[in-house]
């Protein structure tokens, strides 16, 4: 994809003044990024494993370490950039934004405000199990805004790459890696949130397709559009895929029994998540349509992203879930046999059973809607980061 | 004045398995008194208040060389119809320091329902088990302190104010080439979307609110615990008053579920529910009684009324679901003064077991002593240390006859006896017997269930079913006062045929 003339402009001039290596924040609040997705992960499989935890569970630490690193870091660049002298920091200054007096880049600012939000989750889900129990919900008020908290600081730190790879010249390629990285793992957190919906068993049925098609396309979409490589959507599905791949491998690896009653299923290895979804199948169409029809046709665009992501996502997802239902689909690579300990015997034959299909002639076109308004809110998102230079 | 109406038609031992019920008005914790094989134990179960929680569990080897011989402890608990073959592994309950004979643990309960604990003793006389039936209750909904409520709304009024600051400044600068000055269009375009973005906050703080009370709407209907809505009426038939329990209740339909905690009514002691009604508010006149339901469904229960005086009583009505669920219904009832005398209003339709009192209670004393009509006297040794609110402790009664000679004992529907504790205030009733506040008839089923004997797998005297006798005329209880304030003690003790009824006033100070 050829680089806009208007990033070309907004280099112009500044760049030679600051540092040409990736400083190291942006690692940094890379790091954290992956560290909060993996507690989560894993948090998640310590719930389906073992059930009982603390605060101090291992699972819990990756996830205050991603906020903490997140929040400090981008803290001191806050400082900085603020109180610091010298030319490298006054030219960074000039890339920032302003916040109550204090300056930093755009990113950073969406960072500490997710390393706040957790933080304000701490004590009220602390105050939300002494009033209502201990977890038994993934979703509860306090876990909804820790998770925007998380989102928070994976959209700051996409936020970051975006931008400096929109102003440097010699570092667009690992900027705009990094920029992919931290969209796959934001994916990651959107394809957690949506887990209720879109389980193997209902991979048949109408509203899986619904649920996809409206929060998929959003973030593949916004994502290429302000990518400098090729291959953007495709890259971003592929560390999606690549994280839970890598989660599943690695978390049955480690011993765990449930601590938890009623105990219905022997469990002696952590649960690993599911295989991933096929998205790497529509995001090379959307990388392909956005090659061929490119920028000032959006609205075309969006139609052809959401006819193709349907199509093709059905193509692929379909006969997959009959794969995963099938003996086949039972060993350490694809995991369907693998259940929490608690899954009553009644509901036990779900995890191999795929739920009937429902009414697809008007499920499936308003999944073709839902990810044509999708991929156009990302076509309009993806236009704003394509242009954020602080 | 006590008046037993048991007809004792033949010789009922104690060795008899007594079933009876729990209540649990304002008193939720569990205690009990049994073995675990050759050691004797008391184990209080002190729940979290919500649940999923972490309850406290406490267990107390009762016997001094039996202790000393215990080497390790440990406590697990499974729902009510899965038991031991759903229970996680067990957990150790560690030695309370300064006691080598108490030993503690923390112990999940994840669901309001039935639970059965298992307490796993081995030492060097052997291992044994008991296993104790425990209603797990959330019984609280806590309201959020001052001081936290001021952080997070500081915190929250920080983070929406922060979100607008972000998204003014994301329209203003962050498109803008390092170094250019934002424009006035595009300041003007930062104020719109951070009107919008107002709104947006607006509707999910409104929205996060709602989901908030939703959920708190969904643990009061779902979670808490509330036992079935009920009321009381009492009918005149010649001079026959009807007492009448009818549950209104969604959640009891009369076609209960096999599998859900609410199913069917467990006959406790050939009895599906024992009642209580006290007068309020000098608590001066009680009856425990024995209704029938009114069809196979149990929708409605009729109790014949004794000749108690007229006034507005409490009523308490205890029931067992075959889950163990032990629940109590409470209503009120307004009693009219009876058109007959007390030994004309006797009736053929009155159950045997029902027994009644009237009059005042003996004061709250280090020893007080309570003189039954007839002579005999129980006395409630206290002791010198005043009862302290939530502490442990053993409720001593010994019943004697006018000589001051140890009362020879019969069981009252299977138990050495009943105590039933009552606040003034009514917000606490406790229906207690020597083995504890457990439903025994809970403690059987489960015991069948796990293949051992009601005192747990291995116990030596299960012949007794669960009963302690410390000595003839001795009722030995276990309890703690839920809160601080007066309550009242009905003691119930069956001699010679009748059932002896005392009553005792004791003051609960706060901690």
């Amino acid at each position: 994809m050829a680089t806009p003339a208007y990033v070309l402009d907004a280099r112009d001039g500044w760049a030679g003044a600051i540092s040409r290596s990736v400083p190291w924040f942006l690692y940094a609040v890379l790091f954290a990024s992956a560290s909060v997705i993996v507690g989560v992960t894993w948090d998640i499989s310590w719930h389906r494993t073992i059930g009982r935890d603390t605060f101090w569970t291992p699972a819990h630490l990756a996830i205050y370490l991603g906020g903490i690193v997140a929040g400090l870091t981008c803290g001191w660049v806050a400082l900085r950039l603020t109180f610091a002298s010298g030319a490298a920091a006054a030219a960074e200054r000039e890339a920032t934004v302003h916040f109550w007096g204090f300056r930093a880049p755009l990113g950073a600012w969406v960072c500490i405000w997710g390393a706040f939000a957790m933080l304000t989750s701490a004590p009220f889900d602390d105050w939300w199990h002494n009033s209502y129990g201990l977890d038994v919900k993934i979703l509860s008020p306090p876990h909804a805004l820790l998770a925007a908290g998380i989102g928070a600081i994976q959209c700051g730190a996409m936020l970051m790459a975006v931008a400096w790879q929109n102003r440097s010249e010699e570092m667009r390629e690992r900027l705009g890696q990094m920029y992919l990285v931290s969209a796959g793992l934001l994916l990651v957190l959107l394809a957690t949130l949506a887990t209720e919906y879109i389980q193997r068993w209902d991979m048949h049925r109408s509203l899986f397709y619904m649920v996809s098609a409206g929060v998929f396309p959003l973030l593949l979409v916004s994502t290429a559009r302000a990518s400098v490589t090729r291959w953007p959507a495709t890259i971003t599905a592929l560390v999606y895929m690549g994280f839970f791949v890598v989660m599943l491998l690695v978390l049955p690896l480690f011993r765990g029994e449930p601590l938890l009653g009623p105990i219905y299923v022997h469990v002696t290895h952590f649960v690993p998540p599911d295989f991933p979804l096929l998205l790497v199948v529509p995001a090379v169409a959307i990388d392909l349509a956005m090659q061929r029809l490119g920028r000032g046709r959006d609205w075309l665009l969006a139609a052809a992203i959401g006819v193709a992501f349907v199509a093709l996502f059905v193509a692929a997802q379909w006969p997959f879930a009959d794969f995963l239902m099938s003996p086949w689909g039972r060993n350490a690579l694809f995991v369907s046999d693998r259940m929490d300990y608690g899954v009553q015997p009644a509901r036990q034959a779900l995890f191999f059973t795929l739920n009937e299909p429902d009414n697809l002639a008007v499920g499936l076109p308003i999944a073709v809607l839902l990810a044509f308004v999708s991929a156009r809110c990302g076509l309009w998102w993806g236009n704003w980061m394509s242009r954020v230079q602080r | 004045m006590t008046i037993g109406r048991a007809r004792l038609t033949g010789a009922i031992g104690l060795a008899l398995v007594a079933l009876s019920t729990m209540a649990h008005v304002g008193s939720p914790d569990t205690f009990f008194v049994g073995n675990a094989g050759p050691y004797p134990v008391r184990v209080v179960v002190r729940l979290p208040g919500v649940i999923p929680g972490r309850a406290q569990v406490t267990v107390r080897i009762t016997d001094d060389a039996a202790a000393k011989a215990v080497q390790r402890v440990t406590v697990h608990a499974g729902i009510w119809n899965v038991g031991v073959k759903s229970a996680p592994p067990p957990d150790p309950a560690t030695p309370v320091p300064g006691d080598p004979s108490i030993y503690a643990a923390e112990l999940w309960f994840m669901a309001p329902t039935s639970y059965q604990l298992f307490v796993n003793v081995d030492g060097a006389q052997g291992a044994g088990t008991a296993v104790v039936p425990v209603v797990a209750l959330a019984t609280e909904q806590r309201g959020m302190g001052r001081s936290l409520g001021a952080i997070l709304v500081a915190l929250g009024l920080f983070l929406s104010v922060g979100m607008l600051t972000i998204v003014g400044a994301a329209v203003r600068e962050s498109v803008l080439t390092p170094g250019l000055e934002p424009d006035a269009r595009r300041r003007r375009k930062s104020r719109l979307a951070v009107a919008g973005t107002a709104v947006f906050v607006a509707l999910a703080l409104w929205g996060g609110s709602a989901w908030w009370s939703a959920e708190a709407n969904s643990y009061r209907n779902f979670v808490l615990y509330r036992p079935f809505d009920s009321a009381a009426a009492v009918t005149t038939e010649g001079a026959r008053r009807v007492l009448t329990l009818e549950i209104h209740d969604p959640r009891w339909t009369g076609t209960p579920p096999a599998v859900a905690r609410f199913n069917a009514l467990m006959p406790d002691h050939g009895k599906l529910m024992h009642l209580f009604v006290v007068r309020e508010p000098g608590l001066d006149a009680f009856a425990h009684l024995h209704p029938v339901p009114r069809t196979p469904a149990a929708l409605a229960f009729e109790a014949e009324l004794p000749p108690l005086p007229a006034g507005r009583y409490r009523v308490y009505g205890d029931i067992v679901h075959e889950s163990g669920y032990a629940q109590t219904l409470v209503a009120h009832a307004d009693i009219a003064a009876p058109t007959a005398p007390a030994a004309e209003a006797a009736s053929s339709h009155a159950d045997p077991d029902d027994s009644w009192f009237e009059g005042d209670a003996a004061l709250d004393a280090p020893s007080s002593r309570f003189t039954v009509a007839g002579g005999p006297t129980i006395e409630w040794r206290r002791g010198p240390a005043s009862i302290v609110e939530k502490e442990d402790q053993l409720l001593t009664f010994v019943a004697q006859d006018a000589s001051g000679a140890p009362l020879s004992l019969e069981p009252y529907m299977g138990m050495l006896g009943h105590v039933a504790v009552m606040h003034e205030d009514g917000t606490v009733f406790a229906h207690l017997h020597p083995a504890g506040s457990i439903s025994m008839a809970a403690m059987q089923k489960f015991a069948d269930q796990s293949g051992g004997s009601p005192h747990g797998a291995d116990a030596a005297d299960s012949a007794h079913g669960g009963h302690v006798i410390p000595a003839p005329g001795d009722l030995t209880i276990p309890y703690a006062f839920p809160k601080p304030g007066r309550y009242r003690i009905w003691v119930q003790m069956k001699h010679d045929g009748r059932v002896l009824t005392a009553a005792f006033d004791a003051n609960v100070r706060s901690r």
